[in-house]
């Protein structure tokens, strides 16, 4: 029966640890991909929206050729501010699960307009109207596509909203267990107040080791500077992001070592003290 | 005993760390045990969207081999010049037939169809702008159309021409009993719009 609480500290021990790891990660996600205000900041900070903006800029530029207009008949029938506002638009239906759609009617108007002046110019007599009508609507179609590069918005604020939800339970139902545990800590330490502090730090330790661990995992088995989706704007973000989370992990892991290891120390100087007193 | 009092505070502080790395591999060993799989699994996924671009092997460069092709172009590069002397047309060909590699003065070379002297149909496609095949209503049977690459040059005479629907792929068959390049454009020439017209011009591999 001895060993029963030395068991029974271990356990413990293990469940605080996994807490940790839990509530590391669940606060990364909180404060990364789950927020919008940092999604929003990421992809300003990668240029983001002036890439997107080339890169419309550049598919138009295919589709110019094919229609038989001038060259720069599609150039500047957008803004970069346009592009800024309808990204925006976009996180907003998946974070705050709005319902607003991509405004095509200036890009229509400006299409429309450099098409008839190029008309003009070019002397064309007979044009077919209805060529020119679905000629504007591949152009428009092509600036929602690469607006949104999903139809799924919906759907994925749906899961992100749930994700949320969840997160905040998790998260509160982590800190009673946290609580909970360390009460029985020290409980089982009995009066030895030392025991129970290093426990805690023996814990966190641990819980950071795991931390650092798994940023060493990801780094040596992903490369994520060569992670490529889509196109190089949605890319560079991506790996921007994705590299912000793994060093989250492991500035969490460094925290949680740092923390661990006075704690640990903390109670073995007061062990040591006690230890003496009673000498 | 000021020293026996840190050795032994550094002591259980050793003990407490080497307890706090056996806890984290009892936790590593038993995650490995339940989702080791599942983490392969995410692993390799995300590595097929990883693309190391420095290493990439570039085979954009064809090896000259008597027998004509042996190492296929990268898709979206250029392996040939395509002249046809009669409308002054000398351009790239590139392989791949997507309008981000035909944009500009450009010359898509199929996905699905052969390479010239591989004996099959070869088929190009191009933009009807002045700078590519505008002028293709000029062509006449018996103009030359002559293709440069890195294994060798070909040289074709022109035997038809044709406007078809664009959803009339069956005439412009993949087959491999006769070298025949087919190239086409979007018809009319000076349209406005999009158009579902192409205009084909069908040349043989002269002897």
């Amino acid at each position: 029966m001895r060993g029963f609480p030395l068991i029974a500290r271990y356990i413990l021990i293990i469940i605080l640890v996994i807490s940790f790891i839990l509530f590391a990660f669940i606060n990364i996600a909180s404060s990364t991909v789950l927020s919008k205000e940092y999604v929003l900041g990421k992809l300003d900070e990668t240029n983001y929206y002036n890439g997107i903006y080339q890169e419309l800029e550049s598919n138009f530029e295919k589709y110019s050729q094919q229609s038989g207009l001038e060259e720069g008949a599609l150039t500047q029938i957008i803004s970069e501010e346009k592009v800024k506002d309808d990204v925006i638009t976009i996180i907003s239906n998946i974070y705050d699960g709005t319902d607003q759609e991509i405004d095509v009617t200036e890009i229509r108007t400006n299409l429309n307009n450099n098409i008839q002046q190029s008309i003009s110019n070019l002397g064309v007599g007979n044009v077919n109207q209805e060529a020119v009508e679905t000629f504007i609507n591949t152009i428009c179609d092509e600036y929602a596509n690469t607006m949104s590069h999903t139809q799924y918005e919906q759907d994925i604020n749906n899961v992100v909203m749930k994700v949320l939800k969840y997160t905040q339970m998790a998260k509160k139902a982590l800190l009673i267990i946290m609580l909970v545990d360390i009460i029985f800590i020290f409980a089982i330490c009995n009066k030895r107040l030392y025991k129970g502090i290093s426990s805690i730090g023996v814990a966190a330790i641990s819980s950071g080791v795991f931390n650092v661990v798994a940023n060493v995992f990801v780094n040596s088995k992903i490369k994520i500077n060569t992670i490529t989706i889509l196109n190089n704007t949605i890319s560079n973000s991506l790996r921007e992001i994705l590299n912000n989370i793994v060093d989250k992990v492991s500035n969490y892991g460094y925290i949680f070592i740092g923390i661990g290891l006075v704690l640990v120390l903390l109670g073995n100087i007061i062990d040591s003290i006690k230890y003496e007193e009673e000498r | 005993m000021h020293n026996d009092h840190l050795k032994k505070i550094l002591k259980a502080t050793i003990i407490n760390v080497i307890v706090a790395f056996f806890i984290t591999g009892i936790i590593i060993g038993a995650i490995y045990l339940l989702v080791g799989e599942q983490i392969d699994e995410v692993v390799s996924l995300i590595s097929k969207v990883s693309i190391d671009i420095e290493n990439k092997d570039s085979t954009s460069d064809l090896k000259i081999l008597d027998e004509g092709i042996k190492t296929y172009p990268e898709y979206g590069t250029q392996y040939a010049t395509i002249e046809i002397p009669k409308i002054d047309v000398n351009l790239p060909v590139y392989y791949g037939d997507t309008l981000e590699v035909i944009k500009g003065a450009r010359v898509g070379h199929s996905s699905g169809s052969y390479f010239p002297g591989e004996g099959g149909s070869i088929v190009y496609m191009g933009h009807n702008s002045e700078k590519v095949f505008r002028r293709f209503s000029e062509l006449q049977k018996g103009n030359e159309i002559i293709i440069k690459t890195s294994y060798g040059e070909f040289k074709y005479k022109i035997y038809d021409m044709q406007l078809i629907q664009e959803t009339e792929v069956e005439k412009i068959p993949i087959q491999k009993e006769k070298e025949i390049l087919m190239i086409y454009t979007c018809y009319p020439f000076r349209n406005i719009g999009y158009t579902t017209q192409r205009y084909v011009v069908y040349a043989e591999l002269e002897k």
